[in-house]
């Protein structure tokens, strides 16, 4: 490893711009040994770092997606693979340095939010820096706890469930992300069990040009109930950092998950995450997502109904505003009989921002009885933005029933004007109109985080009025 | 040349997916030697050696297995030939990608048949057999056009001018039992209107793909009507920058082990300003085995407009037969006349009931 003086030759002044946390990181670049390294450090077992070398390879062969938008900025040279805060891990809030308090805090992480978390998995860059599970937790014998203690602790479960749904053969983004993987999120819900309150994590990017690589496995057992929330964000740097995350979820049958994200990656950051959920027999899934940052996105959460009568439930809504090129949107793959999704989105672009939504509905032959609907709207604030739309359907069972629709326009004249007429600024009045069209992910979050959300709005919208 | 797909928006910029390619046995210059106006197809050429014929995955199509000489169609019209055609210019005028440029260039470079007309008043095309063909329609008035083809193997282009203020009823019945790959392109001048009702029966597979550019006021009106037992790819496709109208309204029919796949791509630039543009496809699923994919994609940089689409499929509704058989219709009687009167729902001539019951048998 090396010391923070290191890094201050390696990223000169900007540094000092960061965050006043200090960093043992490894040097920019993708190679074998970095690869070894960072397996070393983290004391993993063999089986990790052979996972870790074979995607590398797989990455070396992996060409660009060939649909999105254009990533050569991309430079994987520079990319810092790994970086742990010198902050030690917390045992409760006030234990949590007070530099990695205020980064939370120019996040705008509300006071009551903090306090309020039930359950916190809070990863600056890529190691977990606070953890604080309820013992509420584990007399239900829910595990929540993050990667490196998830693998030392329950090691068959998590070589059970890793890169299972997502293999690094999928694409360029997860074979990078096998082999530099770092962090994330480790939960198991047992049979039967409602957990009781939403589990949350936050996660976000505190050093130019970190490559943030967090894994997430979430199990439900049969029959089992849970919330999960995941925010993510970063400050904005001179230089291009790179999110390449994944998240695997599996829904047991009977079981229940409902995933919500809220995303405010810096206008810096290139989101290539992966999100995929596989839903057993009777089970649900729900991913409920809210975006606002980066600067180049592909993610397309995912969801394989492979048991009958399983359902998937997507919602999103994201802004895009200037400087970005947000590609998004939603897979579901009906497997079996009975089967049932809906997906609905809202996207709104602004100030020059271009967001496209991609949608792929496929109803495999034998998913008989199967019925989905795709419905997708997005406003366009200004006529210097552009807004996209491009569902894919694949119907390969004649006994189902399918719906799509899309719409694009603007939010007429007449309703701001008749906001402005009752006193309220154009701000003010674009702001409500977009808090409303909104509604929907809104209302399925807690308070602490649509207070954040709606302050994104209003952030946004200032910048794009005048 | 008009092309296909433009992502680009300020200084960033989507990949557009080029199709892999495959080599096959090609027509070459030999062939253009004996055609006429080789002059003007020899400079095509250089173009078109180049390029290597497409695999279109989801039509599961690997390139085209051409007949050894370019076929010759039998033509009935009361239109001029292409050979008579003064204005060959008007193909590199009015040039586009197409479905893919290959075949767009094959279609112009090694027709030996085709239409050419310019004018108003009623034009009636039939071919029947094998065809490569290339056509050009000037519309300055108001023109009513009826195109029949029946046949087995068919590469086509065909382009259509509307002039200013002009109307243009046109009317398509196509069966083919082999292989076809159609792009029509229209051009659509200020204030001219279209209404184009769309009939492609297939047994085997298709691949059509309309463009449309629309000056100020234009409007133009597709109503689809797909059957097929085999595959076919339609694309519809409109790119505008000031205020017009496009409707799409697909209606298609899956039969046997048959795909229907429905594509549209509105292109709305910045300038399109109240323009209304929709897209609408629905489908039928006649039997256990027959599938649908559909693609309604919106590409818009104009806010002040309105731009939809929606895409849908189901079996024939339980009820809709059970009212049927118990009017004395077997199973095979009923599915037939309701797949019939969805397809054929609009103002079609008498042949277009015989090419759907041809398939449906």
């Amino acid at each position: 490893m090396n010391d923070v003086k290191k890094i201050k030759e390696v990223f000169d002044d900007r540094i000092t711009e960061s965050f006043d946390t200090e960093y043992e990181v490894l040097l920019p670049g993708l190679n074998e040994d970095i690869v070894k390294e960072i397996s070393r450090v983290k004391n993993e077992p063999e089986w990790m770092e052979a996972v870790r070398l074979k995607s590398l390879e797989i990455f070396k062969k992996k060409r660009d997606p060939q649909f999105g938008p254009t990533l050569e900025e991309i430079d994987y040279d520079k990319v810092v693979a790994y970086a742990r805060p010198g902050a030690k891990k917390a045992r409760s809030w006030d234990e949590v340095p007070d530099e990695i308090k205020e980064a939370f805090d120019k996040l705008g992480i509300p006071e009551a939010e903090r306090k309020i978390l039930a359950g916190v998995e809070a990863q600056l860059d890529s190691e977990v820096v606070y953890s604080h599970v309820k013992k509420v937790f584990d007399k239900l014998g829910i595990i929540f706890t993050d990667m490196d203690n998830a693998i030392k602790k329950y090691p068959d479960l998590v070589k059970d469930h890793f890169m299972r749904i997502v293999p690094p053969t999928d694409h360029k983004f997860a074979a990078l992300h096998g082999a530099l993987w770092s962090g994330g999120t480790f939960l198991y819900v047992p049979k039967g069990v409602k957990v009781p309150m939403p589990l949350q994590s936050f996660f976000m990017v505190n050093l130019p040009s970190m490559g943030q690589f967090e894994h997430t496995i979430i199990i439900v057992d049969e029959g089992a109930q849970a919330t999960y929330i995941e925010g993510c964000s970063a400050p904005l740097y001179g230089v291009h950092n790179l999110h390449a995350g994944v998240v695997e979820v599996y829904v047991k049958r009977g079981a229940k998950l409902k995933y919500l994200t809220i995303q405010n990656w810096s206008k810096s950051v290139f989101n290539m995450e992966t999100k995929r959920a596989i839903v057993e027999k009777d089970g649900t899934m729900e991913w409920i997502s809210a975006s606002f940052g980066s600067y180049k996105s592909m993610v397309y959460p995912s969801v394989i109904l492979k048991g009958e009568n399983s359902h998937a439930n997507v919602i999103s809504v994201s802004l895009t505003g200037k400087g970005q090129h947000i590609d998004a949107g939603t897979k579901v793959y009906h497997m079996a009989p009975r089967t049932t999704s809906t997906i609905s989105s809202k996207g709104i672009s602004m100030a020059g921002g271009w967001s496209v939504f991609r949608a792929l509905l496929r109803i495999s032959k034998g998913a008989k009885g199967a019925k989905a609907s795709v419905e997708c709207t997005s406003v366009m604030m200004d006529n210097e933005s552009r807004s996209d739309t491009i569902p894919i359907l694949e119907i390969l069972e004649q006994d189902s029933d399918v719906g799509h629709e899309a719409k694009i326009g603007r939010i007429s004249d007449e309703e701001i004007f008749y906001l402005m007429s009752r006193g309220l600024s154009e701000m003010e009045a674009k702001t409500l109109i977009i808090r409303g069209f909104m509604e929907p992910v809104i209302e399925e979050l807690p308070l602490e985080y649509a207070i954040e959300i709606n302050r994104l709005i209003s952030m946004e919208v200032e910048g794009s009025v005048g | 040349m008009v092309k296909t797909f433009e992502l680009v928006h300020g200084k960033f910029r989507s990949i557009v997916r080029n199709p892999r390619r495959i080599k096959l046995d090609d027509y070459g210059e030999e062939i253009i030697k004996n055609l006429p106006n080789s002059s003007f197809r020899m400079v095509l050429f250089e173009e078109y050696k180049n390029i290597d014929f497409p695999i279109w995955r989801r039509l599961e199509m690997e390139g085209l297995s051409l007949p050894s000489r370019p076929p010759i169609v039998k033509l009935e019209t009361n239109a001029k030939s292409i050979y008579e055609c003064s204005k060959l210019d008007i193909l590199k005028e009015y040039d586009f990608e197409g479905s893919d440029r290959k075949y767009v260039l094959l279609a112009d470079i090694f027709h030996t048949s085709g239409v050419c007309f310019e004018g108003s008043g009623k034009i009636s095309v039939k071919m029947t057999g094998d065809s490569i063909d290339t056509n050009v329609y000037v519309i300055d008035g108001e023109a009513k056009i009826k195109r029949i083809f029946d046949g087995n193997f068919r590469v086509t282009n065909s382009r259509f001018i509307i002039k200013k203020n002009a109307k243009l009823y046109l009317e398509d019945l196509l069966f083919v039992s082999g292989v076809e790959v159609e792009n029509i392109f229209f051009y659509i001048e200020e204030n001219a209107s279209v209404e184009y009702n769309d009939l492609g029966v297939s047994k085997g597979k298709v691949a059509k793909a309309v463009f449309v550019i629309g000056e100020k006021d234009s409007k133009i009106v597709i109503n689809p009507r797909v059957a097929s037992s085999s595959a076919a790819d339609v694309l519809y496709f409109s790119r505008s920058n000031v205020r017009n109208m496009m409707y799409v309204d697909g209606h298609g029919v899956s039969i046997g082990d048959g795909k229907i796949i429905f594509r549209g791509i509105m292109d709305i630039k910045k300038g399109a300003v109240g323009g209304d543009y929709s897209e609408k496809f629905h489908t039928l699923l006649l039997d256990e085995s027959s599938t649908f994919e559909a693609i309604p994609s919106l590409y818009v940089q104009e806010s002040e407009l309105s731009a939809q689409h929606g895409a849908s499929s189901s079996p024939i509704p339980d009820d809709e037969l059970f009212y049927l058989m118990s009017r004395g219709f077997d199973l095979e009687e009923a599915k037939t006349m309701i797949a019939q009167g969805f397809l054929l729902d609009i103002d079609f001539s008498k042949e277009a009931e015989d090419f759907v019951k041809r398939v449906l048998k």
